[in-house]
């Protein structure tokens, strides 16, 4: 069933004055069809400025987050039947825009850069690979589905404050590695994240694990962080 | 900027809010106990204390308090290894007793004005 609806787009257009519009296309879609389909029609039809990033379009990549009627989501997860018929779609919030829906996500990625996000092991590895038992698994494999779309840290309130603020996403990779019983880096990473924008500055407010598309909660894993922190004697002065 | 409320994001802006309300309240509480010196200025202020308008102040405080109660009581369950699979459950409760609580509190309180 084919129905109209009305993408209203906040516009970036840094080389004109204002810089700042909302554009209003009225389009034809499949109830079925997703966000990211009716921003490439309007692309492919009406106004080939509009600007977007988009790779995948099956929620893997994460690269067209964005914010949807008010909250972040996937662009190519959100059907339009969930909407209403006025969409509203923003880039997302708190990070420098670049043009239309892309944002500058340098910030986003230094963040994830700064919490030692991969293996640290000095052992000497074993003949094949560095084995890990199912439940051990277990424990780091809702961390692991994380897409590094920036919806969360960009959806956190403490972030919009303070830019500073490691952010979920820095601290779920955090969590991945140290959790990871291969890892032996649990020290060094605690130091990173103890730090005065870092895990003790998430307040359990939850906005991250409402916008999640892999459907991770983040501040479970933030809050199990902070209680290794604990048991481990970083309470906050390190940094 | 405008961005969707959800009850996880407003349980936080409220304990916010009335943590600040609450800080400024116990200073002036603090200064204004401390002046008094005497059996007579506590009285006077006692009496003060009668006045309807102070009363539904009161009631307003009650429920300042009643929220950053349980708002704190929330949180402290979450960081304490609560699942937070019920967060959401945890607020709609904490709002629930939060109302009970008051509107029994305000029935005690008004019967001594009334």
């Amino acid at each position: 069933m084919e129905k109209y609806y009305t993408f209203k787009i906040k516009r970036f257009l840094p080389d004109e004055t204002p810089s700042v519009r909302w554009d209003e296309f009225r389009i034809r879609l499949n109830r079925m069809e997703r966000i990211i389909d009716g921003l490439i029609k309007i692309k492919e039809t009406r106004d080939g400025t509009l600007t977007f990033r988009k790779s995948c379009a099956h929620g893997v990549c994460g690269s067209c987050a964005m914010k949807i009627n008010g909250k972040n989501r996937l662009a190519c997860q959100t059907l339009v039947k969930d909407m209403p018929e006025v969409i509203e779609i923003e880039p997302l919030p708190a990070l420098p825009v670049i043009k239309d829906l892309a944002v500058d996500m340098t910030l986003f990625f230094e963040k994830n850069d700064r919490v030692l996000p991969y293996l640290v092991n000095d052992e000497p590895p074993p003949e094949r690979e560095r084995l890990q038992s199912p439940d051990d698994q277990h424990k780091i494999l809702e961390s692991i589905t994380c897409i590094m779309c920036g919806s969360c840290t960009t959806s956190c309130p403490v972030f919009w404050a303070d830019k500073e603020y490691l952010g979920p996403s820095a601290l779920l990779k955090a969590y991945r590695f140290t959790f990871d019983t291969r890892d032996r880096a649990t020290q060094q990473r605690l130091e990173k994240i103890t730090g005065e924008h870092g895990v003790w500055r998430c307040h359990s407010i939850f906005n991250c694990v409402d916008v999640c598309p892999k459907e991770i909660d983040i501040t479970k894993h933030i809050l199990k962080l902070k209680r290794l922190a604990v048991k481990k004697g970083f309470t906050g002065d390190s940094q | 900027m405008r961005y969707k409320w959800s009850i996880n994001s407003l349980a936080w802006l409220f304990h916010r809010i009335t943590g600040i309300v609450l800080s400024f309240y116990i200073i002036a509480h603090i200064y204004v106990l401390s002046h008094l010196k005497d059996p007579e200025s506590y009285n006077r202020l006692m009496g003060m204390m009668k006045n309807p308008i102070v009363k539904i102040g009161e009631l307003g405080l009650f429920a300042v308090v009643l929220i950053h109660v349980f708002a704190g009581l929330r949180v402290t369950f979450l960081e304490a290894g609560i699942s937070t699979k019920y967060q959401k459950h945890m607020a709609y409760t904490g709002a629930v007793f939060i109302a009970l609580v008051w509107f029994i509190g305000a029935v005690y309180f008004l019967k001594e004005v009334f």
